[in-house]
């Protein structure tokens, strides 16, 4: 009974957003040129019957606690809203200068929370103001289908069975716009697709009070 | 002079945040931090420099460390940090220090006021306007310009702790260029045209006794010294670091390369373009130049390797040939320090070469100076407000002026620090 409702509940947001009926699940796993496995990295199917992503009413959150974004990467379909809660015990002051959108919320403590619509697809790098070290990322996508990977690399997409093209986006991949991408037919069935990508190593964070 | 400016920023915000403006965060805890460090210390050796004053006067004052020839248990330090946000891209920075010891046991080590705007674009920029030690030590990235890998920072940083603190006025500048994260801080300062004095008469010493404002250092002791044997009672028998004596304005240059690989490097030039010439409640102007180059790596992601490298020239007094000064001294030092961490436990080695070379030669005042020294230490939180450090070190040095007070030029000492650190 309780795999019955699991299916449903994958085929059900298909039919309701009006694409073509699920075909099955594509397990997608990242790893590195070493073999480790890529967390924080958005998969993303763009079929090539087209439909974009929808903004859906679905919560997304970028929390700040401990001193840290949390996720690291939320991948957002376009025109989504994202809440902005402040879970520390310090003020944070939450910006982006990338290009894609601009904002800033000045200084807010601990319990309050700032909100966004993201309407344009692409790469929003977050940075606090008073924590240096505080860096994340939110990809706003416009294919229909995305899932960000976990700690082991891997990403589970509900996919039609049509053709398309399959990427890769993560902020340290090596590659122009930071993503790679290749054809991919998804065809009945359960599927899986591996990526290899190379990773540009990062600085050093800067330390210190200066 | 800065500290007004410092009142009177904080008082007129104070009264903008009075119309409710949520930014302003005067008190808060976030604001406040205060802690006690104690100590319970063994030491061979000489006795510590810092007890080389008054009556001590047969106890030379070159000793290497903060403690030697002793036992006991000790209240190293008490100390409050205040950082108050007085607007959304204004902070205040105050750190005031209770040193029992010191010739001085109070007073304020740092009190500046820092603007870093929003960034606009990948150009990032900051000033910081007061009293500050200049961003010269790698080693001292702990809350209150401490050290957080060793209870005892490196003979090059235990210097800039000792006689290089400014009344500055700092501009960073931050961008990211072709992959490369560049960053370049100017200075220009004012008040520490002395810097150089305990460096050259002293020697180079391992201790973490940071100076403040109030601070006097006492010079090696007795009339038989060097320094007294030229200056007389023209020379006060202690240095104080933030002296201002000509009125000259001095700066500081630092480039930090942080490349797209676990490594990071910064090179920095300082000169307090003092006049050698220029004595004022008699404090002598020290013409002191230094080159400084960090590197830090992390070849694991657990393990760290931090290392320095100091050269440079101080002098004063007055010409004596030859483009050199009275006294004259040539002076370089470097660490490597490698450390590893073990859960929230951090585990640390470092090894220091220090030398001072005496340009000018005077037998009467012979300022060399050379030695190296091995630490370990251990340190861990015991709980949230309590952190446990233990620490071994030993330091071998040749200082041929420890002669004057029949001492033996070669000396060795070892010293083990426990140390608890309180804060709230």
């Amino acid at each position: 009974m309780k795999t019955v409702l699991v299916r449903l509940g994958l085929v059900l947001p298909c039919l309701f957003a009006g694409l073509p009926a699920c075909a099955a699940t594509l397990d997608v796993s990242v790893t590195d040129a070493a073999g480790r496995p890529v967390p924080s990295a958005v998969v993303t199917f763009a079929p090539v019957s087209g439909g974009a992503a929808q903004g859906r009413g679905g919560s997304y959150v970028m929390a700040q606690k401990d001193i840290k974004f949390v996720p690291y990467v939320l991948a957002v379909p376009v025109g989504a809203t994202v809440d902005f809660p402040n879970q520390d015990r310090v003020n944070h002051h939450v910006y982006s200068f990338s290009p894609v959108q601009r904002f800033q919320f000045p200084l807010y403590g601990p319990g309050k929370k700032r909100s966004l619509r993201f309407d344009h697809p692409g790469t929003v790098a977050l940075a606090c103001n008073i924590h240096d070290s505080m860096s994340a990322y939110i990809r706003i996508v416009d294919q229909p289908y995305f899932a960000t990977t976990d700690d082991k690399g891997r990403a589970s997409l509900d996919l039609p069975a049509d053709a398309g093209t399959l990427a890769v986006w993560q902020p340290q991949l090596d590659a122009p716009d930071h993503s790679v991408s290749r054809k991919f037919t998804m065809s009945a069935g359960a599927a899986q697709q591996t990526f290899s990508v190379r990773l540009r190593a990062e600085a050093l964070p800067s330390g210190g009070a200066y | 002079m800065i500290r007004g400016a410092l009142l009177a920023a904080l008082c007129t915000v104070s009264v903008v945040g009075g119309t409710a403006r949520a930014e302003v965060q005067l008190f808060a805890p976030e604001t406040l931090s205060a802690w006690v460090d104690v100590r319970a210390v063994s030491a061979d050796g000489e006795p510590s420099w810092r007890t080389a004053y008054g009556d001590n006067v047969e106890q030379g004052g070159f000793g290497k460390l903060r403690y030697g020839h002793e036992t006991k248990f000790d209240l190293a330090q008490a100390a409050i940090n205040w950082k108050p946000r007085l607007a959304d891209t204004v902070t205040a920075y105050v750190l005031a220090q209770y040193t029992p010891g010191s010739l001085t046991d109070f007073g304020v080590s740092e009190a500046y006021i820092k603007w870093k705007p929003v960034p606009a674009s990948d150009l990032r920029w900051s000033v910081r306007f007061g009293q500050m030690f200049p961003p010269v030590s790698m080693e001292h990235d702990g809350p209150g310009w401490s050290v957080s890998r060793t209870i005892t920072p490196s003979a090059i940083n235990s210097w800039i702790g000792e006689e290089v603190l400014v009344d500055g006025l700092e501009l960073t500048v931050r961008k990211t260029v072709l992959g490369q994260d560049l960053a370049l801080t100017g200075a220009v300062f004012t008040g520490n045209d002395t810097a150089g004095t305990i460096l050259s008469w002293r020697g180079w010493a391992l201790h973490d006794v940071a100076s403040d404002r109030s601070s006097r250092l006492p010079l090696p002791s007795g009339d038989r010294q060097g320094w007294y044997r030229l200056f007389g009672d023209y020379q006060a028998p202690f240095t104080t670091p933030m002296a201002e004596v000509d009125g000259h304005v001095g700066d500081y240059l630092r480039l930090d390369w942080r490349p797209p690989a676990p490594v990071a490097f910064n090179l920095e030039y300082y000169a307090n373009h003092a006049d050698p010439q220029a004595v004022r409640h008699i404090q002598w102007g020290w013409d002191t130049t230094f080159w400084n180059l960090g590197v830090q790596a992390k070849p694991a992601p657990r393990t760290e390797i931090l290392a320095q490298y100091m050269k440079g020239r101080t002098g004063t007094g007055w010409p004596v040939g030859n483009g050199l000064w009275a006294v004259d001294t040539d002076y370089d030092a470097a660490y490597l320090l490698a450390s590893q961490s073990l859960g929230a436990a951090k585990l640390s080695g470092r090894i220091d070469y220090f030398a001072v070379k005496d340009n000018s030669k005077r037998p009467v005042d012979d300022n060399t100076d050379k030695g190296c020294a091995a630490t370990v230490a251990y340190i861990r939180p015991v709980g949230d407000h309590l952190d446990l450090a233990v620490e071994a070190m030993n330091v071998r040095s040749n200082h041929p002026a420890r002669v004057i007070h029949a001492l033996a030029a070669h000396q060795s000492q070892a010293q083990l620090q426990i140390a608890l650190k309180l804060h709230l």
